[in-house]
């Protein structure tokens, strides 16, 4: 690993020394999230993410990019999990409530269809929006749960990543030397999780032993093959490496370890347009995949997981565009901490006036299986070009057990401004 | 009579100044049809007019509200013109806060179109449907549909009328007018009705005014500059301003330039996450 960072560096150095015409591009992003808890009445977020970002071309097929984020958060809805990381690319702790993170450190190389990335990276795969069936290569960012504007929201980690085409099928291979997994929500937090399902089986309000993380260092390996027919895309893909979630393992008396078990995924994904509408799928089939399981209380057992989704994304008269998702994710056997299936449905609404200055939009997310969701209408105001504003809130409904409903008492009214330079 | 010869002697010193691959071209349309009565003829010049194999440019919009609050793009177009396949690229560079934002689209002789899109936050190339044409193009004032179809007017669209002609200068202009064909039409364009006047020689309209589905005036482009690019006229500079709103946009090219052997893997769906490429 540091030997690829110590080669990257070099790479950019050497790439720079022997550019005449260099161009820097410098960039920053400031962006401000506060929430109020709509049943504590009590500030729930208040999070400022502040990004550098430069890139650098050295050529017509060099370049490279830097990206970090400083983030520091004072209130209940934290910061997340340091140690779900790999050493690596661990967010460097400037106090308790302040980090520095590393989100991009690449150095591009292109040619004609033709990239090659070495760096600090994420690989986002899948043709559904948000809804991961075959989108697993990367870790994730889970401290805010499903609540945020793009998901997954991507961890990048150290690697290589080639993309070319030959013979009609795009090639995009990829292999990641980090074992990050997850981050979580903190203990105390917010978004911490409360499910069983997500506790080794431990009921809600129960508190969870001390917790031990066990990240991996087994690499991620990656192929996708893209082939294009008319208005489809098709894609076959394979993914080897640590499972981003972890199960959960006794660990010695009054402790659990977190481990991340290495699995492969095999999917497959499609899409079409037609017209003002494209429709998307996407099947993953990971064998002995690893779960926890009831009995004995934090057990552990390899069963097989299918995986499904499909899509539309509609393009509606006046500007509305709509999106609908349905996915199954199902596990076999007994004795299972989760149901064996999860039905999940999205919805999202748009409609944007006034030349894009004004967007408002309504998502629904449900667990048609566990008959819990939640609903979250927003107003964003694109100001002028450097700052935009959004408000909008989060309602939960469920039983403390499902996957919404544990947070069904975290109802919350929010606001956010992003100032770009 | 003799202001219909000073056109037609106007017309033919248009055609002799024409470009010779655009004089070439099979099955001359006759300039007294022309100037005088067909407007599909009219049409037809304008809907055949000559687009390049392959053309970049970098493109600045300007957006400006009834306010007075002004927005601006910055962006790499890159447009190519072959096989039947009309493809433009737009690889947004500022401000800040879209840059990195890519659009591609592909325009299809013979079936759907397609398009995509690259938002830097998603980290993904998606294919997106194609907007109703009658919708607003990234938040300007121009639809989908005034973009992909380049100031020109679909023949089975529209029922056309001509208006005329009138000399200013060296210049000869016909006045040519459209209806929805029909009701269909007119809810996907979003226009009821145009009135446009055209340049002769170039095959542009200078000025066209739209009125909403309603038969509401909506809406007046202006087409200040043209310029020929390789072998084609090419719009430079324009405006189009929403006389409902009030907002206004602006629009101009500049270091445009032919690019006969355009890269077309630039079009290439993935190429647009790789950032602003270098064209030649």
């Amino acid at each position: 690993m540091r030997l690829m960072i110590c080669l990257l560096i070099a790479s950019v150095v050497g790439a720079g020394a022997s550019a005449s015409d260099i161009s820097i591009k410098p960039k920053l992003e400031i962006e401000q999230r506060s929430a109020v808890g709509l049943e504590s009445r009590r500030a729930d977020q208040a999070l400022w993410i502040v990004k550098p970002q430069a890139q650098a071309r050295f050529s017509r097929s060099w370049s490279a990019d830097v990206s970090v984020r400083v983030e520091t958060a004072v209130a209940d809805t934290g910061l997340g999990s340091r140690q779900t990381y790999a050493r690596i690319s661990r967010p460097l702790k400037i106090s308790s409530e302040a980090r520095l993170e590393i989100d991009e450190a690449v150095l591009t190389w292109r040619r004609k269809g033709a990239r090659l990335r070495l760096g600090k990276q994420t690989v986002a795969w899948g043709v559904l929006d948000g809804l991961q069936v075959t989108d697993r290569f990367d870790a994730v960012r889970r401290r805010e749960s499903v609540y945020i504007e793009n998901r997954p929201d991507r961890i990048s980690r150290w690697g290589a990543r080639g993309e070319f085409s030959t013979g009609g099928v795009r090639w995009d291979a990829a292999v990641m030397l980090d074992g990050t997994g997850d981050q979580l929500a903190a203990r105390g937090d917010t978004f911490e999780v409360a499910a069983p399902r997500f506790r080794g089986g431990l009921p809600a309000g129960t508190p969870l032993p001390q917790l031990l993380f066990d990240v991996p260092k087994e690499a991620t390996i990656g192929l996708r093959a893209t082939h294009t027919f008319g208005s489809n895309d098709a894609s076959l893909l394979v993914i080897n490496g640590p499972d981003t979630e972890p199960v959960i393992a006794p660990a010695g008396l009054g402790a659990v370890t977190l481990n991340y078990r290495s699995r492969t995924l095999i999917g497959a994904s499609w899409q079409r347009s037609s017209g003002s509408r494209v429709y998307r799928t996407e099947i993953a089939w990971i064998p002995e995949h690893p779960v926890n399981t009831s009995a004995p209380l934090l057990g552990f057992d390899r069963r097989n997981r299918l995986l499904a989704g499909a899509g539309l994304d509609w393009s509606l008269p006046a500007s509305v565009f709509l999106n609908a998702q349905l996915g199954v994710d199902w596990v076999e056997g007994d004795r299972l901490i989760r149901p064996n299936t999860d039905v999940i449905s999205t919805l999202r609404v748009q409609k944007s006036w006034a030349n894009d200055e004004w967007k408002a939009g309504l998502e629904t997310i449900a667990s048609l299986s566990d008959g819990d969701g939640t609903v979250r209408p927003s107003i964003t105001w694109q100001l002028n070009d450097r700052l935009r504003l959004q408000t909008g809130v989060d309602v939960v409904w469920g039983s403390d057990d499902g996957l919404f409903g544990q947070h069904a008492d975290r109802d919350r009214a929010w606001t956010r401004a992003r100032l770009n330079f | 009579m003799f202001r219909w010869l000073k056109i037609a002697a106007c017309v033919g010193v248009a055609a002799l100044g024409m470009p010779s691959a655009m004089a070439e071209d099979p099955a001359p349309v006759s300039l007294n049809a022309l100037i005088h009565d067909d407007a599909d003829a009219v049409a037809k010049l304008i809907a055949e007019r000559r687009s390049n194999e392959g053309r970049a440019a970098t493109m600045h919009f300007h957006l400006q509200n009834k306010a007075g609050r002004v927005r601006e793009r910055t962006a790499l177009m890159v447009h190519s013109d072959v096989e039947d396949v009309e493809r433009i690229a737009i690889f947004f560079n500022k401000p800040a806060m879209i840059e990195e934002t890519a659009f591609l689209s592909h325009n299809h002789e013979a079936r759907d179109d397609e398009n995509w899109l690259f938002l830097p936050a998603t980290e993904r190339v998606r294919r997106i449907p194609v907007s109703e044409r009658g919708d607003n193009f990234m938040g300007t004032d121009l639809t989908y549909g005034d973009v992909n179809d380049n100031f020109k007017f679909g023949l089975d669209d529209w029922t056309f009328a001509h208006g005329g002609a009138e000399i200013e200068g060296d210049k000869t202009y016909v006045f040519l007018s459209g209806s929805a064909k029909t009701e269909a039409v007119r809810n996907e364009l979003g226009y009821a009705s145009f009135a446009a006047k055209i340049d002769l020689k170039t095959a542009f309209p200078v000025r066209v005014e739209y009125t909403d589905k309603d038969g509401e005036p909506l809406k007046i482009v202006h087409v200040h500059e043209i310029d020929v690019v390789g072998d084609a006229h090419t719009a430079m500079r324009f405006t189009a301003e929403n006389l409902q709103t009030g907002h206004k946009t602006e629009v101009h090219f500049t270091n445009m330039r032919y690019v006969p052997n355009l890269d077309q893997s630039v079009f290439d769906p993935s190429a647009l996450s790789y950032g602003v490429p270098e064209i030649g």
